[in-house]
């Protein structure tokens, strides 16, 4: 079997170049958290006079007076590393954010290999960033040589272990507590991890051990990046993917999915269909996972309309555990047919109502957003279910005639208890803030009863009853108690 | 009239700071009653009809969605305290299957009433009594600008706070006009529909 192959690509002065400086000025970028500025990235010309990420700004400053600190821009950040993620898409079609300053590009497939790193190194320079490139069969072990100042560097098949043993074991960038556990025992370099026994750190440093481990000794890890799309009953579409290392953050996560879409959406189109609803599945470590399903408003194929609707969705998430897989379903698919704005679409809509409903269902959740319809029950909060709002019907009917007794306008959701004095049992006083009002109307009784077969079954006597504001108050035959319900606004 | 100027030139002063460009035009709403009180309603603006609950309010905005839904345009109704009953707006004879309700939970009610109001896919969208937060009144003003559209606000009580171009007050079966930025406050005028009791 032929080992992977993968090219990382490290621009240890891309956060700053973005901002136009270069890798020799000595300059950081500065977040505000916990009540204070702090450092976030540095230039390696910084980092060379000792300014590190997580220092605030004024230890930064005693240390060095000169340095100019720029805000962050995450979302302008964000955008300048997919922009550079798709130029890099020319090389390999399997690609991926290692780190805030790294890309790894699977290269597997592709014949010379000493080209495509030339390549990728020029394509960096061009777009104005400091570059180092290296070809090894984990890129995670490629990481950690052009970290360490690899310039431009091919690991022969089979040779990582070798290349990376003499490293410290810090640069396969364990958790703290790892790294932590490893000094106990004396591990400082990556060949000491890989000299361990295998039984010991299976037992004792859990599945991110075991990974770091595999690596040390050369092994190629089974967690390549792999994107399999898979077709079910001929409409159902699905693609998924192995993440190259665990991720906890948005980022990698994010871009894993927005690959998948782009993979389904193609798929799915040449089967002349468009996606109505999607699941995105995150296997995560532990054996746990973590679901959401976005619906597309409109039907479509179109890659870009649905990553808008599952971005938001994404950052939003918050994972329990490491994520190690995805798989992106059309779960609901419908023959293709393009949408057209109806005649009586708002000209001034800024987006199609069924994405806007689509966006809203999405965010507030399931049955925050509906077309309701009216039900057969007696009681009163039963009497209507909420229903999808797609597609609303718009029709020219002013009214529709609804044979119905009159019902309040608003209703109040847990009926309130009131105080109400009647005289030949109609209601002619109400307790209604403060005070005592006089009932000027009273309307009534209007008895429902029902669901004596239920555990909470109910008997009232409804009265529309004005007293200067018009209510709906019912009195409770099983127990003689007054409730207000409802208002007639 | 000098006075008048400089009130109006700070007024375009305060849309330029607060990037607004566009002045409100009274779009009449077919509903009488409403009509030849005020004109119409701002569009873009936002609009708060005060008055506690059970005092008619929703005869206003049960009128004016009919008459919308007359001429095939949908009306939002946000409702975070989910108080809104469909069976009342179906005996008034709203067509259920026109009505959008959307029911936000509590940290994401402005949220969801700029959105629909931002999108333009409503001519109006009626917000029913929504707990008072900050920044409620400008969000929801910048939000109607962006979606050109009107925003009406159903309050227990008249709020300050909720910079209302357009604000009326019910009170004994009567509208009364608190303030009109294009026309003058303190006309009263009879409501829509019928008392039910």
């Amino acid at each position: 079997m032929r080992s992977p192959r993968w090219l990382v690509l490290h621009l240890p002065a891309f956060r700053v170049e973005r901002c136009g400086h270069g890798a020799t000025d000595l300059v950081a970028l500065t977040v505000e958290e916990h009540g204070g500025t702090r450092l976030c990235a540095v230039s390696p010309e910084a980092t060379a006079r000792g300014l590190r990420a997580g220092m605030t700004a004024a230890e930064a400053r005693s240390l060095e007076p000169d340095v100019k600190l720029e805000p962050l821009d995450a979302a302008a950040e964000d955008e300048d590393r997919m922009s550079l993620l798709r130029a890099l898409e020319r090389l390999s079609d399997t690609l991926w954010p290692l780190a805030d300053d790294a890309f790894a590009l699977e290269i597997s497939r592709v014949p010379r290999g000493d080209a495509t790193l030339e390549a990728a190194l020029a394509l960096a320079a061009e777009l104005g960033h400091v570059g180092y490139a290296v070809i090894a069969d984990d890129p995670d072990a490629a990481y950690a040589l052009c970290s360490l100042g690899s310039r431009a560097l091919v690991v022969e098949p089979l040779g990582t272990a070798a290349a990376i043993g003499g490293l410290p074991v810090q640069s396969l960038r364990p958790s703290v507590e790892l790294l932590h556990a490893w000094r106990e025992v004396g591990v400082a370099s990556i060949g000491d991890l890989a000299r361990l026994p295998p039984s010991a750190v299976r037992d004792r440093y859990g599945p991110e051990g075991v990974r770091l481990f595999q690596i040390a000794r050369g092994k190629p890890t089974d967690q390549v990046l792999r994107a399999s799309i898979t077709a079910k009953g001929g409409t159902v579409a699905q693609a998924r993917t192995v993440l190259p290392g665990p991720t906890t953050t948005t980022q990698p996560l994010w871009f894993a999915i927005q690959g998948l879409i782009g993979k389904l959406a193609e798929q799915v189109a040449r089967q002349d269909r468009a996606i109505v609803r999607l699941l995105v599945q995150i296997e995560l470590e532990r054996s746990l996972s973590a679901s959401f399903r976005v619906r597309s408003g409109r039907p479509t194929a179109s890659a870009d309309r649905l990553r808008a609707l599952v971005r938001p969705r994404v950052e939003a998430l918050r994972v329990e555990a490491p994520a190690l897989e995805v798989t992106v379903v059309a779960e609901e698919t419908c023959p293709l047919r393009s949408w057209q704005a109806s005649l009586y679409d708002r000209a001034e809509a800024q987006e199609p109502l069924p994405d806007l409903l689509a966006r809203l269902s999405d965010a507030l959740g399931e049955g925050a957003v509906f077309t309701p319809q009216l039900a057969p029950s007696w009681r009163p909060e039963r009497a209507f279910i909420c229903s999808e709002p797609l597609p609303l019907r718009l029709t020219a009917r002013a009214h529709t005639i609804v044979e119905l007794p009159q019902r309040p306008i608003l209703l109040e959701a847990t009926p309130k208890p009131i105080e109400v004095r009647t005289e030949a049992d109609r209601p002619v006083r109400v307790r209604f803030g403060e005070g005592w009002e006089v009932v000027l109307r009273a309307r009534g009784p209007e008895h429902l009863s029902g669901d004596w077969w239920r555990p909470n079954p109910f008997d009232r006597a409804y009265w529309v009853v004005d007293f200067g504001i018009v209510a709906w108050l019912y009195l409770d035959l099983s127990d003689g108690r007054w409730f207000l319900h409802g208002w007639y606004d | 009239m000098a006075a008048v100027l400089s009130i109006e030139a700070l007024r375009d002063k305060i849309r330029a700071i607060e990037g607004r460009g566009v002045e409100p035009t009274k779009v009449p709403t077919g509903v009488p009653e409403v009509d030849e009180l005020v004109g119409g309603l701002p569009v873009p603006g936002l609009v708060e009809v005060s008055g506690p609950r059970g005092s008619g309010r929703m005869r206003v905005v049960v009128a004016i969605a009919l008459r919308l839904a007359a001429r095939r345009s949908a009306v939002a109704w946000i409702d975070p305290l989910g108080l809104l009953y469909p069976p009342g707006l179906a005996v008034l004879g709203l067509d259920l299957s026109q009505v959008l309700v959307v029911r936000p939970p509590a940290e994401q009610d402005v949220w969801a009433c700029e959105q629909a109001a931002r999108s333009g896919c409503f001519p109006l969208v009626v917000v029913v009594d929504p707990p008072l937060r900050k920044h409620l009144g400008a969000r929801l003003s910048r939000a109607a600008e962006h979606g050109s559209c009107a925003v009406l606000v159903l309050s227990e009580r008249t709020s300050r706070e909720l910079p209302a171009s357009l604000r009326f007050l019910v009170q004994r079966d009567r509208l009364v006009v608190v303030r009109d930025r294009q026309g003058a406050p303190g006309r009263t005028g009879s409501l829509p529909g019928r008392r039910p009791a």
